[in-house]
């Protein structure tokens, strides 16, 4: 694959053009992540509103039917559902690990069973989470495509 | 749906050495056809059942574990009167105790999956990660 940055000042937004023979899993991947940059969640923090990059979500977490997106620092309240986002965001990487949690796997470090059989998935922040083993699969389905 | 599958044989199969293990023990000498099919028609509503008790989740795993231990109990006494399982020699705590150890060792083989998931999807990271160091 070749990549080619050009700078032109003239320009206002940034223009990304894919130059392909065939549509293939790669064309589709490239485009996928292209449009995970643009994707944007409304968030709220201490009564004001904020758009929150995808790619800047670690996991979202619903507690007690509220919705709260967690970023490296900070943690913001969102009026989306959880399910809602899930869906939303899966072509951004993001999968569900667990009934109130979903994460974004490009975050995820590594994972490690424990006693009581659940799993827990280390961040690149060092953060730790439950995982459910029913949602497993998700998570490998995620990587392979992300490969 | 393989997985349900498989899940289905594994636990019949399991369920029917079980059962000659309990036989051999108490010096019987052979298993009925109408058994193995009442073992598989049991484990079927088992496991149709356990897609339903999963989707309960609670943060300790005791209680999934009771409930899932449960319900197997109820459809074997259900079974166990329809089939009269109980009239033809087989006590219910017998029953109980099968179904306990039925249960814990798919539990086992369930762990051993689980563990090569995660063995895969580590692996899975490592390799990403990998790639995108020898990027930078």
């Amino acid at each position: 694959m070749i990549i080619k940055l050009e700078q032109d000042l003239s320009r206002k937004d940034i223009e990304v053009l894919i130059k392909y023979a065939s549509i293939n899993k790669a064309v589709e991947r490239i485009t996928m992540f292209l449009q995970s940059v643009d994707t944007c969640i409304k968030c709220n923090m201490d009564g004001s509103e904020k758009l929150v990059n995808a790619s800047e979500i670690y996991y979202i977490e619903s507690v007690d039917k509220r919705t709260f997106v967690y970023c490296e620092k900070c943690v913001y309240r969102t009026e989306h559902r959880l399910y809602q986002l899930a869906e939303d965001l899966s072509r951004s990487g993001f999968v569900q690990i667990s009934k109130s949690c979903v994460l974004n796997v490009n975050v995820l470090d590594e994972i490690k069973p424990l006693l009581n059989s659940r799993m827990e998935a280390t961040l690149i922040n060092g953060e730790h989470l439950y995982v459910t083993r029913k949602y497993l699969d998700n998570i490998k389905q995620a990587l392979q495509g992300g490969l | 749906m393989k997985r349900f599958l498989v899940n289905i044989m594994a636990s019949t199969g399991i369920t029917l050495v079980t059962l000659a293990s309990v036989g051999t023990l108490s010096n019987a000498r052979f298993l009925f056809i109408s058994s193995v099919f009442q073992s598989l028609g049991a484990n079927i509503m088992i496991n149709l059942g356990f897609l339903l008790t999963r989707k309960f989740e609670s943060s300790y795993a005791a209680l999934e574990i009771t409930l899932d231990i449960g319900y197997t109990i109820i459809i074997l006494i259900i079974f166990g009167t329809v089939f009269d399982w109980f009239t033809n020699g087989t006590p219910l705590l017998i029953l109980v105790i099968m179904a306990v150890l039925i249960y814990s060792l798919g539990l086992l083989i369930g762990l051993f999956r689980m563990r090569e998931d995660i063995n895969a999807i580590n692996k899975l990271l490592r390799k990403r990660n990998n790639k995108s160091n020898s990027r930078r």
